[in-house]
C-alpha cells in the first residue's frame, strides 16, 4: 500500500433505540455499529459484506457524514469530518458520493434524467449556461448513454440504464470517494457485468477509491483489493481478498464463505460450516489482532 | 411414466397503455416426478408469470392466458374452477415466492396461518393438528417452535419469516414444490440453510420441486435439470452438468461466461452480455435474444427457432438457428 488513504474511519459507534420519551424507555438499545475502524486507500476498492443488520449501511452512511456517528472519528485526506458544521462539510461532500441500490426510487421521476445528473454541478456551483449541457453530455457519454437521451425522463429507461444515470450524477463533481450500497443488486443478471465493468473503468479513468457494500461474495472477490466482514455492527476480519478467501480466521468468516453456492454442478455437495450467530455476538472490547500483513481478525472465543 | 407437471402451449399476455405484453409464448416444458427443474431468468423472461397463470394466481385483467394447457398429476389446472384450485393450491401444490413478508398476514400469528392451510387440506384436528405445526417448524429449523406459533410475521428475521413461508409451502406434504426466488432476499448463510432442507425435503419425501431463481450458482447446487428463459421462451433446457459444461444458446453462454470467476480476476475484466432485455410489449421479432447476440444470424433476427434437440445428450434441447460449440472452436483456433 504505497497510495496515502483517502478515508481513515476510527472506532465508529452508532446506536438506536433506548430513547428517554414515555414510550421509548423501555426500546432497547441495538448498537449499529460498535467500534468500526478502517482504512481506503486513494483508487483502492474495500468491499463490506456480513449479515443483513449487521450495520453495513450504517458505516456507508455515518462515512459520508449523511448520518452523524455517535462517536469516533472519520478522515477525509487527513481532514476530520466529524466535527465540521454543515456548511464547513459542504466543501468535502463534493469529493464523497454514494450510489443506492434501487435505481428507481434514487431518480426523481419528474426530473429530466439531464436536470438530474446536472443538479450536484448547480448546486456546487461548477458549471452553467453551455458549459453545464457540455459537462453533462460528456457525462453520459462516460457511462456508456447517449448524450441525446437527457431531455427524457426516467421511466423511458431500463434498470441498467437507470443506474447508469445513477452512476453519472455521483462522478459529477469528480468525487475521489465513492460508497456503493449494493449497487447490482437490483439489476437484471445480463446488467450487472455491464456495470461491474463500468465502475472498474471509472475507477482506472478517475482513480475513484470505492467502498462496495455487498452480499454476493464473488462478485466481491473479483472487484475488491481487501474486505472487511461484518456481524453485529464489528468487523471480525478484515484482509486482502485472496487472504481472506484463502485463509478465513474468523467462524463467521468460515462459514460465510463456505455458504456461497458454486456455479459448478460438479462440486454441489460441498460441506458447510454452521456458525450460531446468536450466540456468538462479537464483544464489543474484543481486540483486532494482527495474524499476517494486513490481515486482521477479532480476539474473539467462540462457544 | 407421465410426468407429475406437462405444460402445454401456454401463452400469456397482458394488457398496458404501451400495448399488449407478450409474457409467454408457446411456452411447453414438463417435469418428472421427484425431479428439480431450475428455471433460470431475468425480468420479462416469463419465469414467474407462467407460474402465476397455472396456479390461477395471475391477476385478470390485466392478465390473459391466450391459449395453454397445464397437466398437473392427470389433471388440467386451467380447466379447474376457483375452487378445485384452492384444493390443489397449498395442498398437493406447496408455494413459497420471494417476498415473506408480504406473503404472510401480518396480523395472524404464524400458528394460526399455518393451521389453516392444516384445516384446509388435511383431517387433522385438536393435539394432532398441534402437534403438526411443531413439527413443520422444527422441520424448516426453527428454534423453540411451540412459542414461536402465537408470534406474528413481524416477530421473525427475514430468514425466519421465509422458514416459515417454507413450513407453510410444505405444511401437507406436496407432491409439488414451487419456488419463485424464494432465497433471494436472504443471508448466503441462510440461504445454504434453506437449500440443505430443501434438499432434504426431496430425499425424505421425494418432493417434485421446480426451482425459480436468477443465481447459476444455486441452479447448479439444487437442480437435476435447468431450464433457461428469455423473452417469454425456453432458450435452453437439459440436465445440469451438460448444460453448464456445454451451454448451446448463446444467452446461456453469456450468463454463464459473466460470472466473476478465476478468469474474469486473472484479465480484470467481467465478459459482458451488451443490450438490455427486451421490451415484451414490442418483442424482437425473431430469437428473442438475437439484438443482444454476437452470434446471430440473419435468420435469428427474423424468425423464432424451434427447441430441438442438442444430439449427444438425451433431454438437452436448445432453440437457436446457430451451432454454439462449432462457433465457439472456430473462434479458439483463430486465437491460436
Amino acid at each position: 500500500m504505497t497510495q496515502p488513504n483517502v478515508l481513515e474511519a476510527k472506532n465508529l459507534m452508532r446506536s438506536f433505540g433506548g430513547g428517554t420519551g414515555f414510550f421509548d424507555r423501555n426500546k432497547p438499545v441495538i448498537h449499529a455499529i460498535n467500534g468500526v475502524s478502517f482504512e481506503i486507500a486513494e483508487g483502492e476498492t474495500l468491499g463490506l459484506v456480513g449479515e443483513s443488520g449487521s450495520g453495513k449501511s450504517t458505516i456507508g452512511r455515518a462515512v459520508l457524514q449523511l448520518e452523524k456517528p455517535d462517536s469516533g472519528s472519520v478522515k477525509f485526506r487527513g481532514t476530520e469530518l466529524t466535527t465540521l458544521s454543515p456548511p464547513q462539510l459542504k466543501p468535502y461532500r463534493k469529493h464523497m458520493q454514494m450510489i443506492f441500490q434501487d435505481p428507481y426510487s434514487a431518480l426523481n421521476p419528474r426530473m429530466k434524467v439531464g436536470n438530474f445528473v446536472a443538479e450536484p454541478l448547480v448546486v456546487h456551483q461548477v458549471e452553467s449556461g453551455s458549459a453545464l449541457t457540455d459537462r453533462v453530455a460528456e457525462l453520459f457519454q462516460t457511462v456508456g448513454l447517449d448524450p441525446s437521451f437527457m431531455s427524457r425522463y426516467p421511466h423511458e429507461f431500463s434498470g441498467g440504464q437507470r443506474q447508469r444515470i445513477n452512476i453519472a450524477r455521483a462522478i459529477a463533481l469528480n468525487p475521489a470517494f465513492i460508497v456503493a450500497d449494493e449497487p447490482i443488486t437490483a439489476l437484471d443478471v445480463s446488467i450487472q457485468a455491464q456495470i461491474v465493468n463500468l465502475f472498474q473503468d471509472l475507477q482506472d479513468q478517475l482513480g475513484l477509491a470505492y467502498l462496495f457494500i455487498a452480499h454476493d461474495l464473488s462478485m466481491v472477490r473479483y472487484l475488491c483489493s481487501r474486505v472487511a466482514v461484518m456481524l453485529r455492527g464489528r468487523i471480525v476480519e478484515l484482509a486482502p481478498t485472496e487472504q481472506i478467501f484463502a485463509d478465513p480466521r474468523h467462524p463467521y468468516t468460515q462459514s460465510l464463505l463456505a455458504a456461497i453456492p458454486v456455479p459448478d454442478p460438479d462440486r454441489k455437495h460441498r460441506p458447510r460450516i454452521p456458525f450460531n450467530v446468536a450466540r456468538n455476538i462479537p464483544p464489543r472490547d474484543a481486540p483486532m489482532i494482527e495474524v499476517s500483513p494486513g490481515h486482521y481478525v477479532l480476539d474473539q472465543e467462540i462457544q | 411414466m407421465a410426468p407429475l407437471l406437462d405444460i402445454r402451449n401456454l401463452t400469456v399476455e397482458f394488457d398496458t397503455p404501451e400495448g399488449t405484453v407478450h409474457a409467454v409464448n408457446s411456452l411447453s416444458y414438463s417435469v418428472e416426478a421427484g425431479e428439480t427443474l431450475g428455471i433460470v431468468g431475468e425480468s420479462g423472461s416469463g419465469k414467474s408469470v407462467h407460474i402465476l397463470a397455472m396456479m390461477g394466481l395471475l391477476p385478470m385483467p390485466p392478465g390473459r392466458i391466450v391459449s395453454g394447457e397445464a397437466w398437473f398429476d392427470g389433471q388440467n389446472l386451467m380447466d379447474m374452477s376457483d375452487r378445485e384450485l384452492r384444493a390443489v393450491r397449498g395442498g398437493q401444490i406447496g408455494m413459497v415466492f420471494q417476498d415473506p413478508m408480504s406473503s404472510l398476514n401480518p396480523v395472524l400469528t404464524v400458528g394460526r396461518q399455518l393451521r389453516e392451510v392444516l384445516v384446509r387440506h388435511t383431517d387433522l384436528t385438536g393435539t394432532k393438528l398441534r402437534a403438526r405445526m411443531i413439527e413443520l417448524l422444527e422441520i424448516v429449523g426453527i428454534p423453540h417452535p411451540e412459542a414461536r406459533l402465537d408470534q406474528y410475521p413481524h416477530e421473525f428475521s427475514g430468514g425466519m419469516r421465509q422458514r416459515v413461508m417454507i413450513a407453510i409451502g410444505m405444511a401437507c406434504n406436496p407432491r409439488l414444490l414451487v419456488a419463485d426466488e424464494a432465497t433471494t432476499a436472504l443471508d448466503v448463510t441462510v440461504q445454504a440453510q434453506i437449500l440443505d432442507l430443501v434438499r432434504q425435503l426431496k430425499q425424505d419425501f421425494g418432493t417434485t420441486v421446480l426451482w425459480i431463481t436468477h443465481d447459476m450458482g444455486v441452479v447448479a447446487e439444487l437442480a437435476d435439470t435447468i431450464q433457461v428463459m428469455y423473452g417469454g421462451r425456453i432458450m435452453e433446457r437439459g440436465p445440469v452438468s451438460p448444460v453448464f459444461r456445454t451451454p448451446h444458446s448463446a444467452y446461456t453462454h453469456g450468463l454463464l461466461k459473466s460470472l466473476p470467476d478465476e478468469g474474469a480476476r486473472a484479465q480484470r475484466r467481467l465478459y459482458q452480455i451488451n443490450g438490455s432485455p427486451p421490451n415484451m410489449a414490442n418483442p424482437p421479432k425473431g430469437d428473442p435474444f438475437a439484438p443482444r447476440n454476437p452470434y446471430a444470424t440473419e435468420r435469428c433476427l427474423n424468425e423464432v427457432p424451434p427447441l430441438r434437440d442438442v444430439g449427444d445428450v438425451p433431454g438437452h434441447k436448445v432453440a437457436a438457428w446457430y451451432d454454439l460449440p462449432a462457433l465457439l472452436a472456430q473462434e479458439n483456433e483463430v486465437a491460436k
